[in-house]
């Protein structure tokens, strides 16, 4: 057993933050201005039993505050991150979900890094991508700033880890499948992760969201986020 | 923060509101009070109790937890969507129409570097970015607008929508279903689409937009026999403001009149969001007929669209034209576009963006309306029933207002997708995958005269969007109320029928090869080892400027004729991986070219379906095919897949394989998913015709061209020298 995730950090963003434990059914759900609540409640329940996400309510909410959990992570340098209000309300973005160990099995980051190349100069500045363990006892932070610093992945692209729950939670959000009837319990659940293959992207902003193979040409990827408004001033955040 | 508001004020008084703004009115439901088996495929209504299961990972059948507004069953009238109007010349005469085909946008930035000048300034189709223009010169021009309006789905949907204004839809020519196009073989035409929806990148109009799509389109014409450049290619799309022609030519493949066609439908096709565009509104249908002067095709085999044209089929039908002669409407000839919708308590359109398995509505619409009512004579009409998607499965009876067929009142099958078999099936019931269609005759005036009323009712259960469960709710717990589609209203007949009793039809088309042979050809290919084959490769350009080889298989036939035909032999194992649908293990990568079909060549596609408990209804571009196999077996004479088709339905475990010729045109085309949520999650492949018409389109694998002022490489791609 590796060691637990640390604790979080001091909050980047100011102010107190009301968190609210999803219970199902609970009344406390109403509060959140969010159409999918069930899925929230109900699927984090199935996947981890009575551990519940820390959703947090939003800041501010976007046009795609009911798609996108705001539950805390932490990135690879360290900082507590509110993932809906602090990396992707406003934004232009490509979510998906890795663990370190899997990459050997099921190697994606490399060509997303080879997108990253061919969209250099728009990174961090209207362009975003969110690569999120699944494999936090694992995948500390500091674990997460070696991989980036190994695979030379720039700004505007966080590596992120946290608590299982939350984290196994925004999974389930994004990547609704049910289990395969064909499909056997992988041997080693840490290192394998049944949705590496695709990529979500999107525009807050407008609520454009798509999804990619992880694997097929870069400059096919890179194409994409023009079709869902990729221009400066639809990303006015720099993260 | 003011600009906030009013953008939302804006959106409270004339547009929609996003679902984001929705308060729940009921806190989602628990599990543990949730014991009962399901039922439910449709909608419980008001009636019917809400019956729940939770699958054994706790997951809640997605349409039970916020169902749509219950609105009353059987009280809107079904609309028939209207005819498509050619647009005329100066001189008032359809062949010149292309002198009125209006640039509303006034950039029509060209999309096409074969054609790097845009003369397009005057709004003319330009014959040298279409193959073989000059042989297949349009004889008419239609302009179609793709726009954004609201749609009333049922009144009282309609009645909560922000304002009464209804649900936001995305349709061709302002309607969903988008116009129908009459067409005759022979007559070419060519059909501007121009992209109207509402602009991203323009913060007003897109935050009229639908929390779904995107607002670009690529418009497939389905199962027509179309040059690539026109067929609706993923990557060919249009963004607003932009237009692209689309030169339907209207020939039967190898202009062979045994490959004519009758009932096609068009649908948006746009990369990585086919099903939530096409769920958003963008389909519509396009009829094929035969004219009767036309000497190429006997008259007995004729669909004249008369049923009074002595000597031809005479099908149930007949044209209503208006003063000028063009065709306006259509008598006994019923179009049933069927698409589930989910809709939320503004009855608006709800799509689940981040859903991979498929997704499911709880409304059953035909035409865009939740469960119409048609009045109809007692007499026999043509329907025309196209599963429109984007992830349901039917299978289809024909019962009374208990669920209870009606003896003696069948389905005769008339067509499997696009084309007419060889005679009419009889049928009590007829299954729909995604993006099938079936023709069929029923005699209404086989009801007995105390039955005033029948329901298209589906059986088949279907709880998540991966396929259906096989479970028959007729058997199980018939009602109408969830479960029909529509309800015939029965009058008396107004005249005497003069259509053609099916029962009576012997020889509805001819088929271009005969069983032996094709069971010759089945024989060869499943008991084929190695050295049967023979094998030969073909250069394909990548990104990059490189070139890559492929290898290919072949072996030989005698063909029907004494021919000897080298027929190529491929297999596309249909899969699952790592989150994502795939096709031989691969993901949709248009830039890569993994199948190269030479023109003119004969080929044999073993499709299979490698997966446990998911369907997936394969659909081929440009050419139909025979299917000569399925789960080992030949296909009997009274399966309505012997005919041509263009979607092959393998559920768990089941493969089929299939008889192509590619014929007539070149270029790039693809293989997929029709479960159109399997298809943007990657279930798509690209193959060519040969490689020369590629260059210069979209369709390139020179990405560079799709993403103007983001730097990327530029490759020099290299078409093979012939
Ligand atoms: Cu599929």
């Amino acid at each position: 057993m590796q060691e637990r995730a640390p604790q979080p950090m001091q909050r980047t963003r100011r102010g107190p933050t009301r968190r609210t434990a999803l219970a199902v059914g609970a009344a406390g759900a109403a509060s959140l201005p969010l159409v999918a609540l069930w899925r929230r409640g109900l699927r984090s329940r199935a996947v981890h039993g009575e551990e519940l996400p820390e959703l947090v309510e939003p800041a501010r909410a976007g046009r795609s505050a009911h798609l996108i959990p705001n539950v805390p992570v932490i990135d690879h340098r360290g900082r507590e991150r509110l993932f809906y209000d602090d990396l992707v309300r406003d934004r232009i973005v490509a979510i998906h979900f890795f663990t370190s160990r899997g990459e050997t099995l099921y190697p994606i980051l490399d060509n997303l890094v080879r997108v990253q190349r061919l969209l250099a100069h728009r990174f961090g500045k209207s362009l975003f991508f969110r690569s999120v363990t699944l494999d936090p006892e694992h995948d500390t932070p500091e674990r997460l700033a070696e991989l980036a610093r190994d695979k030379g992945v720039g700004p505007g692209w966080d590596f992120l880890t946290g608590k299982r729950e939350n984290l196994a939670f925004l999974k389930g959000y994004l990547f609704l499948q049910r289990p395969t009837l064909t499909s056997r319990p992988s041997a080693t659940p840490e290192v394998s992760c049944c949705s590496g293959g695709l990529v979500r992207y999107g525009n807050e902003s407008l609520s454009r969201w798509g999804s990619f193979p992880a694997k097929v040409t870069p400059e096919f990827i890179a194409t994409r986020f023009q079709w869902i408004g990729f221009r400066e001033e639809d990303c006015p955040r720099v993260g | 923060m003011a600009r906030s508001e009013s953008r939302r004020s804006l959106l409270r008084g004339a547009f929609l509101v996003p679902s984001a703004l929705l308060k729940r009115t009921s806190p989602p439901a628990s599990p543990e009070v949730q014991e009962e088996f399901p039922v439910g495929i449709g909608q419980p209504q008001p009636d019917v109790p809400a019956r729940t299961l939770f699958l054994p990972d706790g997951i809640p059948m997605d349409l039970e937890i916020q169902p749509s507004p219950s609105v009353t069953p059987f009280v809107m009238d079904l609309p028939i969507p209207p005819i498509a109007i050619p647009v005329r010349g100066t001189n008032g005469s359809l062949e010149t129409g292309h002198e009125s085909l209006t640039d509303p946008y006034g950039n029509p930035a060209p999309k096409d570097i074969v054609n790097p000048t845009p003369v397009y300034a005057e709004g003319k189709p330009d014959p040298r970015t279409h193959q073989q223009w000059a042989s297949y010169v349009p004889k008419k021009y239609y302009q179609v607008n793709i726009s954004q309006f609201f749609h009333n789905y049922h009144d009282e949907l309609t009645a909560l929508s922000p304002g009464g204004l209804g649900t936001a839809t995305w349709g061709y020519g302002g309607s969903a279903p988008g116009p129908t196009f009459i067409v005759f073989y022979g007559e070419p035409i060519l059909v501007r689409m121009a992209n109207a929806l509402p602009d991203c990148s323009d913060p007003v109009q897109a935050a009229t937009l639908p929390p779904f799509g995107v607002p670009s389109t690529s418009t497939h014409l389905h199962n027509a026999h179309t040059p690539s450049e026109s067929d609706g290619f993923p990557m060919d799309f249009i963004d607003p403001g932009q237009w692209h022609d689309h030169h339907y030519v209207n020939i039967p493949a190898g202009s062979d009149w045994r490959e004519r066609m009758t009932s096609l439908w068009y649908h948006d096709h746009r990369m990585d969001f086919t099903a939530p565009n096409v769920y958003a509104g963008l389909t519509g249908f396009y009829f094929y007929f035969d004219d009767p002067a036309d000497a190429s095709i006997p008259d007995n085999y004729k669909d004249t669209g008369d049923e009074e044209d002595a000597g031809t089929l005479r099908l149930p039908g007949k044209f209503v034209r208006d003063a000028m002669g063009n065709v306006t409407g259509r008598l006994w000839d019923i179009p049933l576009m069927l698409h589930d919708v989910l809709f939320d308590q503004e009855g608006q359109a709800v799509f689940d963006v981040f859903n991979t398995d498929g997704i499911l509505g709880d409304r059953f619409t035909v035409n865009r309306t939740v469960q119409p009512k048609l009045t109809v004579e007692r007499r026999r009409y043509r329907l025309r029933i196209q599963n429109g998607g984007p992830s349901r499965f039917y299978d289809l009876h024909l019962t009374d207002q208990n669920g209870v067929p009606i003896p003696g009142l069948q389905f005769w099958v008339l067509s499997s997708d696009g084309n007419l078999l060889p005679k009419p099936l009889p049928k009590d019931s007829i299954q729909l995958s995604v993006a099938q269609r079936h023709d069929v005759i029923v005699d209404f005036s086989l009801v007995p005269a105390g039955t005033t009323e029948v329901y298209l009712y589906n059986a088949l259960e279907q709880i998540h969007g991966r396929g259906p469960t096989g479970r028959n709710l007729l058997e199980i717990d018939p009602n109408v109320n969830r479960d029909a589609l529509m309800r015939f209203d029965l009058v008396a007949a107004s005249a005497a029928d003069p259509s053609a009793d099916p029962a009576t039809i012997t020889a509805l088309r001819e088929m271009p090869d005969d069983r032996d042979d094709l069971e010759r050809l089945r024989f060869q290919v499943t008991t084929a080892t190695p050295s049967d084959y023979t094998t030969d490769s073909v250069q394909v350009p990548t990104v990059g400027g490189g070139m890559k080889t492929l290898t290919r298989k072949y072996l030989q036939w005698v063909d029907g004729n004494g021919m000897t035909q080298n027929v190529y032999v491929r297999e596309f194992v249909f899969d699952y991986d790592g989150g994502l649908w795939t096709i031989n293990g691969m993901a949709a990568d248009m830039t890569e070219i993994p199948i190269v079909v030479d023109p003119g060549a004969h080929e044999v596609w073993h499709i299979k379906n490698s997966g446990g408990d998911w369907s997936h209804p394969v659909h081929i571009h440009f050419e139909e095919f025979r299917l000569i196999e399925f789960n080992g077996l030949p296909i009997s004479d009274d399966d309505p897949r012997d005919g041509r088709k263009d979607v092959l339905t393998i559920g768990p475990g089941e493969d089929g394989i299939a008889f192509f010729r590619f014929r007539d045109f070149e270029g790039h085309y693809i293989i997929h998913c029709h479960n159109v949520i399997h298809e943007d999650h990657a279930m798509m492949l690209r193959w060519n015709i040969g490689l020369n018409r590629d260059v210069g389109h979209h369709s390139d694998p020179d990405a560079a061209r799709w993403c103007n002022g983001v730097y990327i490489p530029q490759p020099v791609p290299t078409p093979r020298e012939d």
